[in-house]
């Protein structure tokens, strides 16, 4: 069902016709939040920017499921990184030090391996996640839509209460 | 930019609030309520609950908690309730209680509405700890009183024994016939000397008859006498080595018939502990009839120190990196603003007995400083200290230290109850030596329990004045033991009692201390004393004929062959010695004559 649920949203996304870039950004920004362990200040402060920018919400919940799922394989990998940046690089630790004595900062729980590994991971990550994404929307448009759109699958998804359901959400 | 999501946002936050400032302290007042029903499974009430946003603090007004029990009285009843956090430390990620206090709380008290809930009690977690405690009892030392019964009948004790005397003597036996053997083949050899000296002795007849003037004739003879001298020698110097040969191998049987006795001393030991006599200044008579309580009493503490001694110490900077572990590993940095994740300053409750019950003039109050999740982050150990009263019953005060800043740390609990009496101690029922229950009139128990990383001491005192047994009800006593215990036990003016439960790794040990123990111990010394002492006598003669027997028997046999042999040797050395006499006077007869006619005759190398 959740797989389901991820191909008719991907599909429905693709043939919106909304902005690649828009498309793209969403999406980028919904990997951050989803490669983040848990619910942490810098996901929630993602979260709102999903919200505020003019950028495709679905794309970005997209997105989420996507690298959530992905994140929970990646944890040991961000648990290696995190623990090398926060203890092995000698220039880096008056830096941690200073803001695991500011306030706010260790709300963040930036001094955790995993999330300090997933949130260097996310950030390196933004920009090759858009471009990517946005070429492949630029590539899907311009090469299958008007194939898919011809498929039998496709009027069953499109027929599908779910996802007229999920037609219906509206954030702007 | 959505700016319609912005005003959204906003409108959330503005009306959380809201939410939380109006309605916070009801809410939080539901939410207890339910929580601590679902925990009990009684009714809570709670009158009113203030929450302050901008002081972090919660106030909690007259909480009662229903008893599941007996639902028209409370568990507990508090006044007022007081939480206080401190609000920087929130920013950086920790929580800090500045205090938490407990005013007025009372237990026990009345209730003025049914506190019956319909929800299922919660599943307990105990059964494991008890389980672990019956196997290590199990290791204990009991004393098996009951079984030194019928044990005082020396002929059915013998009856049954095998003496280690018996197989030694036959031993000394077996080595004296082969000795004998020997003998025997000396003996023959003795005799074939005696018949080397008679044919001497012919030859000497000889030498003393015929031709004595003739120089010739003289030298010759003064020859043969020379060469009948050395062989005389020779045999002289056999029969002597014979002799001490023997002699030797006399000493050496004697000696192992003299060792007899301390084969026979072994078997009367033996004897003694197969009859199981009791030896009262050996007896742990405490240890047999409390030490399994006690340690039954004792898992709570062992419980306490297994978990105390868990909680080790964290490193503050760089620490080694942990296996990988979902949710990651959380580096912590030293700095001047580092507070631990959780810390509780201080707890303080303070509470009085309800008026009308037993506990009316009852107070108490306990303070608990330093509760913290990293003890090293915070750098002090945490504190505790309860001092409660009351008129007529008595007093409580205790103090102790749980110091997890270092990894050598020392902890301590400390407790002092003095001046209460017992009016009815029940004791278990598998114990048959035990009364049903006791009155102790005033007692007083000190108890101080010390730990580090590898070991703990728990060490109890306690001292009991005018005890009363009831033995109500417990069957008759089966043995003498069990009557002389019932007999101390049944009225007694001072009981002092030590325990001590002493854990290195994870070795255990336990020492247990009284006055019962001399009290018993007397009683029974008086009692089974002439008994034992009648056993005692009447066994070491039985051993002790045994070896007189054996070793007369041994040496008798041993005494008819040393005659024997030795009447040999003697004769035979008095024959050789007149013979030698008898050489040497006819020696000195021809060397006289031979010295008349010197002159006459010179034969060279025939110089005597």
């Amino acid at each position: 069902m959740l797989f389901v649920n991820l191909v008719a949203k991907l599909v429905k996304i693709l043939h919106s016709g909304k902005e690649p870039r828009h498309i793209a950004a969403g999406f980028a920004l919904g990997a951050m939040i989803g490669l983040m362990p848990g619910m942490t200040i810098q996901s929630i402060v993602v979260f709102c920017l999903i919200l505020l920018l003019n950028v495709n919400i679905p794309a970005a919940f997209f997105g989420v499921a996507l690298f959530s799922a992905f994140a929970f394989f990646l944890d040991p990998l961000f648990h290696e990184l995190g623990y090398y940046l926060l203890t092995q690089i000698k220039g880096l630790i008056p830096l941690w030090t200073a803001l695991y004595n500011m306030p706010i900062a260790p709300l963040t729980r930036f001094n955790n391996t995993v999330v300090m590994g997933s949130l260097v991971t996310s950030l390196v990550m933004f920009l090759p996640i858009y471009f990517g994404f946005k070429r492949l929307v630029l590539y899907y448009r311009a090469h299958w839509a008007e194939k898919v759109e011809r498929w039998h699958v496709m009027k069953v998804i499109k027929g599908s209460t779910l996802i007229q359901n999920l037609s219906k959400l509206r954030f702007q | 930019m959505r700016w319609k999501a912005l005003y959204i946002l906003a409108g959330l936050v503005v009306l959380v609030w809201v939410v939380v400032t109006c309605f916070g302290g009801f809410i939080l007042k539901w939410s207890l309520e339910n929580a601590m029903e679902t925990v009990t499974g009684a009714q809570v009430d709670i009158s009113r609950v203030s929450l302050n946003l901008f002081q972090l603090s919660i106030s909690i007004g007259d909480l009662q908690i229903a008893n599941p029990n007996n639902t028209w009285r409370n568990i507990i009843q508090a006044k007022n309730i007081r939480f206080k956090m401190e609000p920087e430390p929130l920013l950086y990620g920790k929580t800090v209680i500045e205090e938490i206090a407990v005013e007025e709380l009372m237990i026990n008290t009345k209730r003025k509405t049914d506190g019956k809930l319909n929800r299922p009690l919660l599943p307990g977690p105990f059964g494991k700890a008890q389980a672990q405690l019956q196997k290590s009892i199990a290791a204990m030392p009991v004393l098996k009183v009951g079984d030194m019964s019928g044990q005082f009948d020396v002929d059915k004790l013998l009856q049954n024994y095998s003496f280690d005397l018996d197989l030694s003597a036959v031993d000394v036996e077996s080595r004296l016939k082969a000795l004998k053997t020997r003998w025997e083949a000396s003996g023959a050899e003795l005799d074939k000397l005696k018949e080397t000296l008679k044919a001497n002795e012919e030859k000497l007849k000889a030498l003393k008859s015929g031709d004595t003037k003739n120089p010739l004739v003289i030298m010759e003879k003064l020859e043969t006498i020379k060469s009948l001298s050395a062989l005389l020698k020779e045999m002289e110097q056999t029969v002597r080595s014979v002799g001490d040969g023997f002699r030797e191998d006399v000493e050496g049987v004697r000696s192992a018939i003299d060792t007899l006795k301390d084969v026979a001393e072994g078997d009367y030991q033996k004897i003694m502990k197969m009859a199981n006599v009791p030896n009262p200044t050996q007896m742990d008579i405490t240890e047999a009839l409390l030490g399994k309580e006690l340690l039954n009493q004792s898992v709570v503490i062992l419980n306490l120190v297994d978990e105390l001694q868990a909680m080790a110490p964290v490193k503050v900077v760089n620490p080694p990196k942990a296996k990988h572990v979902r949710g990651g590993q959380d580096i912590i940095f030293p700095g001047r603003k580092t507070y631990p994740r959780l810390l509780i300053k201080r707890i303080f409750v303070s509470g009085r007995g309800n008026e009308g019950t037993k506990l009316e003039g009852f107070a108490a109050r306990a303070t608990v400083e330093g509760i913290t999740s990293e003890p090293v982050i915070y750098g002090k150990p945490l504190f505790l200290a309860v001092n409660a009263a009351a008129e007529n019953i008595g007093r409580l005060d205790a103090d102790g230290r749980i110091d997890r800043t270092r990894p050598d740390y020392q902890d301590y609990f400390r407790a002092r109850l003095s001046g209460f009496s017992v009016p009815e101690l029940p004791l278990p029922k598998d114990n048959k030596y035990l009364p049903a229950a006791v009155r102790v009139q005033s007692a007083e128990v000190r108890a101080e329990l010390t730990l580090d990383p590898d070991s703990f001491l728990l060490d109890v005192t306690v001292d009991g004045r005018n005890l009363v047994g009831d033995y109500q009800g417990r069957p008759e006593p089966e043995d003498l033991i069990q009557e002389i215990v019932r007999e101390a036990l049944a009225e007694l003016d001072l009981i002092s009692l030590n325990y001590r439960l002493r854990g290195v790794g994870k070795e255990l040990s336990m020492e247990l201390h009284s006055n019962l123990d001399d009290v018993v111990r007397e009683r029974i010394k008086a009692v089974i004393g002439r008994k034992l002492e009648e056993f005692v006598t009447a066994l070491r003669a039985r051993v002790e004929a045994k070896l007189r027997a054996k070793q007369a028997e041994l040496n008798g046999k041993l005494n008819q062959n040393r005659r024997e042999m030795e009447a040999k040797l003697q004769g035979l050395q008095e024959k050789m010695k007149l013979q030698n006499q008898d050489f040497e006077a006819l020696k000195k007869k021809f060397e006289a004559e031979l010295g008349k006619d010197k002159g006459k005759l010179k034969l060279p190398g025939l110089d005597f």
